[in-house]
């Protein structure tokens, strides 16, 4: 029970992300209008969508494997972060939707976990290398970012099947903005000493 | 064929960044450049636009002040909005409306020079070819106002789901003669207001006025929208919330195109629309059917040639810059198995390629470099750049020719026939990108029909976006050629377009006809697609009576005068092709290049002898308007029972999933892991080591 309220505690932002986009999908189904981003309406009259878009999801596949990774990456970067999260999520909902508009004026609508995925991972490489150099958690994320620049080199997200067109550049901008989120936030490795996760695991 | 989609796009691009070029001829009061008369000014200009049911009617109501000491005679120009046309043209004389009436176009300015010498109130509305209507009313008595009103009507076409209606305010600045002869006034001086009230069968996600500040957007359900955009006085009047005088404000200038666009809900399905009128159940109908298909056209994916011919006649002088980085960007883009040539032209035409070059980085940079360099100057030799264009065609490989021009064929060979002929040669496909509002569109677009291609209209206030995606879903899928329509189990005659052409992705096929009785009607489109033939099948049913839409009856009309003028610009003069229009113009109450549209006082239309025909018409116009626009829209699809068309209707690929995929997840499972046998690893270490220092 301890453990579970601890598991809980460590991953509020991820479990929360996560059971929102579940709940939205039982309730509204896949691609809920209101929801979902649409640029032409998402930054005047209907903000919200900024947010809603990527809790929202094309398909029953689509948000299965979402939710998966989101689960995976969030319980391997969230403890890094901590209350960061908060933070970077809401700049990052707000940044992914700014940048595709710009990069890819093209799209009418976006949907989907991905970006915010890419935006964890960004964020929490930068955040393992400056608390404690965890060199395991950097190379995985380093491993992602060789499969977001693979995308764009190639111009087409690797492996994805979904009802909609995958949206690669919605990786690589989620990607890139929580690393810069990261280098801007948190703290440098003389300060960040005194918070290492792993010093908490070990002091008792 | 092959399509060099990213070519195609970057110069749609640049197409764009032309129009920001683009000088600030506009619509307006026009007086004589020399000063000889004085200017009179534009004091209110109201628009108010109504789309519904597949077609536009856009209503200007106007006031022209007369600030001088002697009475003047105002003359208002506008650009012919796209297959569009005036259909009403009212005066206020002693305060009264009086709504003009169609006569041969002699015979009309014989009236109203007759009126004006005898210092009577009239007015006349004229077509200059397919550059300008002219509107002229006589005498704005000195210090007063005179009010005037023109309607105009033409269908609108819903492309990957986008609609797009242009207010046309933007001059084209090719009619040398014209601008050198007349200075437009184009200030509005103290009220500018534009309404456009969108009615939708199907659900609207989104609408959007690009480069409209200050425009408001009003979504009252999914159906119906309202856009409204004021100016000047007009906002400050809004905001006191009291009536009263006119307050000064900035003037509102006539010089930019509004575009309106707005999106269709994605996933329709199908089908066929149908919108009819026929108030009397025993005579003849008329009506609108439109035909949505379904996305089947299959997608294609091979090298091509790509003929660039580009205007560089004087009219792009300011603009030659801006096409010249789009066309860099654009070769940059094409692929490796594809080829390119280079025709420039304007009194003359040159090949800058000297034969085709294949892409490479290299050759691309080079020739981007050389293209810049052109200095455009001198006429439109429109001929003389199709016909290099042609020459040196390989006949085994797809080969398409892209043509940019803003301009009008006023040099060399100008005969639409000639150009046929020349284009029948060799079977190649013709994309014209038509710039601005005065561009020859008559003769553009039937060449490009000729050889199964199309033809897209470009503001110079156009967004890129729409028009990139628009274009480039075409060029990367088959198309379906040779289309032809029957329609059997209902007397249905005077169908047009006669030839309908080519049915490209996305598109829409609109037809306009007359029908007797009602009943069941069964409708066959055939055509071809990559040489096999293809039939789609169908079944709805006439309604005995309908009376919502009267102004099917005048977009037939115009549809089909559109179609003999067309003869008539392709064989040459026949006084019975212009009869034909003369006589469809003055029963139909539409202004054409044979007719003009005359208002003189009521009791001067009695001594005539003219029947108030049109007046009663475009009254019975206006009283349908305004019931559509308080009822609830609805669907005009009439093929449920035997759907047409398999699967949802084409929209733009544009949207977007971020989606993780069963592998990254895979991959992510197996770091996960390592990551936790490192740090399980790392944990007891610290175990161990820790007793160890507790003990020292």
């Amino acid at each position: 029970m301890r453990r579970a309220t601890r598991v809980i505690r460590d991953l509020r932002w991820t479990l929360t992300l996560a059971g929102a986009s579940l709940v939205i999908f039982l309730l509204l189904g896949p691609v809920p209008a209101g929801l979902i981003m649409d640029p032409a309406v998402a930054f005047t009259r209907e903000p919200w969508r900024l947010f809603s878009g990527h809790l929202t999801h094309s398909d029953d596949a689509h948000l299965f494997w979402d939710l998966t990774g989101l689960l995976l990456v969030g319980s391997l970067y969230e403890p890094l972060l901590k209350r960061r999260l908060g933070g970077l999520l809401v700049a990052g909902s707000l940044g992914i939707c700014a940048g595709i508009s710009v990069i890819q004026p093209t799209v009418i609508a976006y949907c989907g976990l991905s970006g915010l995925i890419n935006l964890i991972v960004g964020a929490g490489a930068v955040a393992a290398w400056r608390t404690e150099r965890d060199w395991p958690r950097v190379l995985f994320a380093l491993a992602v970012a060789a499969k977001l620049l693979v995308e764009q080199l190639t111009d087409a997200a690797l492996f994805t099947q979904t009802a909609w067109p995958p949206l690669q550049a919605a990786h690589l901008i989620g990607f890139m903005l929580g690393v810069l989120y990261a280098v801007l936030v948190v703290p440098s490795p003389p300060e960040a000493a005194t918070e290492s996760p792993r010093q908490i695991v070990a002091r008792p | 064929m092959a399509i060099p989609l990213r070519s195609l796009q970057s110069l749609v691009l640049t197409l764009a960044l032309l129009g920001l070029a683009t000088g600030t001829r506009a619509a307006g009061l026009l007086s004589p450049s020399d000063g000889s008369l004085p200017t009179l000014t534009i004091r209110d200009h109201q628009v108010e636009v109504l789309i519904q049911d597949g077609y536009a009617v856009t209503t200007v109501e106007q006031v022209f002040h007369n600030p001088h000491g002697r009475d003047l005679e105002a003359t208002y120009s506008f650009p012919v909005p796209e297959h569009g046309t005036v259909a009403e043209f009212t005066v206020w004389i002693d305060g009264k409306p009086v709504t003009g009436e169609v006569l041969p176009k002699q015979q009309a300015e014989a009236v109203y020079q007759s009126e004006r010498a005898a210092g009577r109130d009239a007015g006349i509305t004229t077509k200059d070819a397919y550059r300008t209507f002219d509107i002229r009313v006589s005498p704005v008595r000195a210090g007063q106002d005179t009010r005037t009103r023109f309607v105009y009507m033409q269908a609108i076409r819903i492309d990957h789901g986008i609609g797009r209606y242009v207010y046309p305010l933007e001059e084209g600045g090719v009619d040398e003669q014209k601008l050198a002869f007349w200075t437009a006034n184009e200030a509005v001086q103290d009220r500018f207001g534009l309404k456009v009230h969108l009615r939708s069968g199907y659900p609207i996600e989104a609408v959007r006025m690009p480069g409209a500040t200050g425009a408001t957007i009003d979504q009252l359900d999914d159906r119906r929208w309202d856009l409204s955009l004021t100016a000047g006085a007009a906002r400050a009047e809004e905001g006191s919330g009291q009536p009263g005088p006119v307050q000064s404000g900035p003037a509102y200038r006539l010089d930019q195109d509004i575009l309106v666009y707005w999106r269709l809900a994605q996933n329709l399905p199908g089908g066929m629309d149908l919108v009819t009128h026929k108030p009397d159940p025993e005579g003849r109908g008329t009506f609108l059917l439109t035909l949505n298909p379904g996305d089947d056209l299959e997608p294609i994916d091979q090298g091509a040639d790509w003929i660039f011919v580009l205007d560089r006649s004087g009219s792009m002088r300011g603009k030659y810059g801006t096409l010249a980085e789009g066309v860099k960007q654009a070769l940059g883009t094409l692929r490796a198995d594809d080829r390119f040539r280079l025709v420039t032209f304007n009194e003359t035409a040159r090949e800058l390629t000297k034969g085709y070059v294949t892409v490479t980085p290299e050759a691309v940079h080079d020739w981007a470099d050389r293209i810049a360099a052109v200095q455009p100057n001198g006429g439109t030799n429109l001929y003389a750049g199709l016909q290099l264009g042609l020459d040196r065609t390989d006949a085994d490989r797809p080969s398409g020719i892209i043509l940019v021009t803003d301009g009008v064929a006023n040099v060399g060979e100008t005969q639409q026939r000639r150009f046929l002929e020349l284009l029948a040669k060799k079977d190649i496909r013709l994309f014209t990108f038509i710039m601005g509002n005065s561009a020859n569109r008559p003769l553009l677009e039937t060449l490009t029909q000729a050889s199964n291609g199309f033809a897209r209209s470009l503001s110079n206030a156009e967004e890129i976006v729409g028009e990139i995606l628009a274009a480039s879903s075409k060029l990367t899928h088959a198309a379906l050629h040779g289309v032809r329509l029957d329609i059997e189990g209902v007397r249905v005659s005077d169908l047009t377009p006669a030839k309908p052409g080519s049915l490209y992705r996305g598109q829409q096929l609109m037809f306009l006809g007359h029908y007797w009785g009602e009943g069941e009607a069964r409708v066959t489109l055939k055509g071809r697609i990559s040489g096999q033939e293809k039939v789609y099948r169908g079944r709805f049913a006439f309604p005995a009576r309908s009376d919502r839409n009267p102004e099917l009856e005048r977009l037939w009309a115009y549809d089909r005068v559109r179609e003999i003028q067309r003869e008539l610009d392709t064989f040459g003069e026949d006084a019975d092709l212009r009869d034909a229009i003369r006589d469809l113009g003055t029963q139909y109450g539409l202004v054409t290049d044979q007719t003009s549209m005359v208002v003189v006082r009521e009791e001067v239309f009695q001594q005539l002898g003219m029947d108030r025909r049109n007046a009663a018409r475009s009254q019975a116009e206006r009283r349908a308007r305004e019931q559509r626009m308080q009822q609830q829209p609805q669907s005009p699809r009439v093929d449920q029972a035997a759907p047409m068309f398999n699967g949802n209707r084409a929209t733009h690929s544009g949207r977007g999933a971020g989606a993780i995929s069963p592998w990254e997840v895979v991959m992510m499972l197996i770091g996960a892991w390592v990551i936790l046998i490192l740090q399980r690893r790392g944990t007891a270490r610290s175990a161990s080591l820790a007793p160890r220092t507790d003990s020292a």
